[in-house]
């Protein structure tokens, strides 16, 4: 857990700041999180082969 | 589908690379699958958490709640908060011209809108992550702490040209 929180801190950062906002819009955050995957499954195959 | 065609292309080298070495060298195949699947997995948590603080910024900060704030200030001061939310900012710079075009119809300084869009594409505030993971965390401070100075320094000059 102290590592995970180490290795990802800004990401963990990232989700407590979406926690916070789907409280006081849950529809903008949800549609930002549609954009989130839509992007991802977009570049899925570019970021599988970079990888 | 550029995307598509791209991704299609690079992994079609990949499996390439990767049959070479399954004739080749099957110890160095097994090595490369097991580094692979690890930089898969943490580079797919570092993007996507990317793409989730895009997304979210995007729809919070409109371009007419954006183009409303930076409109106040001028001079120095406008520099200072073009560059700021400049780098805040991210996706395609072509979606920043119409709040740059806004800006400068609606009396904004020349120096605040090149401010902002030089920011928007030279510092990128919710990339630091995969710029730190990527280059580390003196490369990362340096070029952001440079592009920024460049920044201040472009607007100035263009102020100055138009």
């Amino acid at each position: 857990m102290k590592k995970l929180l180490e290795d990802y801190m800004i990401e963990c950062v990232i989700c407590i700041i979406a926690i916070i906002l789907i409280i006081f819009n849950p529809h903008k955050v949800a549609m930002g999180l549609t954009y989130a995957v839509n992007m991802y499954v977009n570049l899925f195959l570019i970021i599988v082969s970079v990888s | 589908m550029q995307n598509l065609v791209t991704g299609i292309i690079m992994l079609t080298l990949t499996a390439g690379l990767y049959v070479i070495y399954l004739r080749n060298n099957r110890a160095k195949l097994k090595k490369a699958i097991q580094k692979g699947s690890k930089n898969l997995i943490q580079n797919s948590i570092r993007i996507f958490a990317i793409f989730v603080i895009i997304g979210i910024l995007q729809n919070f900060l409109s371009k007419e709640a954006v183009s409303n704030f930076l409109i106040k200030f001028s001079g120095i001061k406008g520099i200072f908060t073009g560059t700021v939310t400049g780098a805040i900012m991210m996706g395609p710079v072509a979606t920043g011209y119409p709040i740059g075009k806004y800006l400068l119809e609606n009396g904004g300084t020349v120096a605040l809108a090149s401010s902002f869009l030089a920011s928007w594409v030279m510092i990128g505030i919710i990339s630091i992550p995969l710029e730190l993971k990527n280059f580390g965390k003196r490369f990362t401070i340096t070029r952001n702490l440079f592009a920024f100075i460049s920044v201040i320094i472009i607007a100035l000059i263009m102020e100055v040209l138009l």
